[in-house]
């Protein structure tokens, strides 16, 4: 790949996720699969830990 | 920021660990729990070399700056021989952001997550040109909320002229290099 098809990906990369998240908004990408947060042993956790202090 | 790879042969893969526990606890997090499924199969991708083959190989790659701590991690797993695939192919599933970025605040957020996605997909393409060559290149989409949001992506990404093909199939985004 030559220098400038490295420099119009990279353009191409940063729009794309941009407008991405555009369309869909930030909660909704803060659901996706790329935070350890939404590991469901993780929410499970956080859940029982929150259920206990409230109780 | 390249693209690196995280071994356990040169202590890389557990600073990353030793670090995003730190942010974790930071968060006032547990760290045990978090990303549990991903960082369970790294963990056995680093510690086992034995599974690379001459048709199969794997490996943990991260967006990091210099010696800074990882701010995006995934599994690059390059494989010849799949079935109707004659090529070889490189899948990347995984994709981990740290957890400073995970509880970070919001101000600087989509800046973050738009410039790591970026780096890993553009390192991604660099590593099928080299060391896991391939034209053919499938990413994971670990949930329906992927799905929902690579809907978004491929549009774009089918402008890129270096591109044959950008293709939803199922539970993956596939990438054609053009040759």
């Amino acid at each position: 790949m030559s220098h400038l098809e490295k420099t119009e990906l990279k353009a191409v990369l940063w729009n794309a996720f941009a407008a991405a998240i555009d369309a869909i908004g930030i909660d909704a990408f803060k659901r996706t699969s790329f935070f350890g947060s939404n590991d469901p042993a993780f929410k499970a956790a956080k859940s029982a830990k929150d259920m206990k202090q409230a109780a | 920021m390249p693209l690196v790879q995280l071994l356990s042969s040169d202590g890389s893969y557990d600073r990353m660990k030793i670090g995003w526990r730190e942010q974790c606890e930071a968060a006032g997090e547990d760290f045990e729990f978090w990303a549990q499924v991903n960082l369970n199969v790294m963990d056995q991708i680093v510690a086992d070399r034995s599974a690379a083959t001459a048709h199969s190989r794997s490996g943990v790659y991260a967006v990091q700056k210099g010696d800074d701590l990882p701010e995006t991690i995934c599994l690059a797993n390059w494989v010849r021989g799949l079935p109707g695939q004659p090529e070889p192919v490189l899948r990347v599933r995984l994709v981990t952001m740290s957890p400073a970025i995970d509880f970070g605040t919001a101000a600087e957020a989509k800046s973050l997550y738009v410039g790591n996605l970026a780096e890993l997909f553009f390192g991604i393409i660099e590593l099928s040109q080299g060391v896991m060559a391939a034209n053919e290149i499938k990413f994971h989409l670990g949930s329906p909320e992927d799905y929902n949001f690579f809907r978004f992506v491929t549009p774009e990404l089918s402008k890129f002229s270096g591109f044959s093909r950008v293709e939803m199939k199922g539970t993956w985004l596939y990438i054609t290099v053009a040759p």
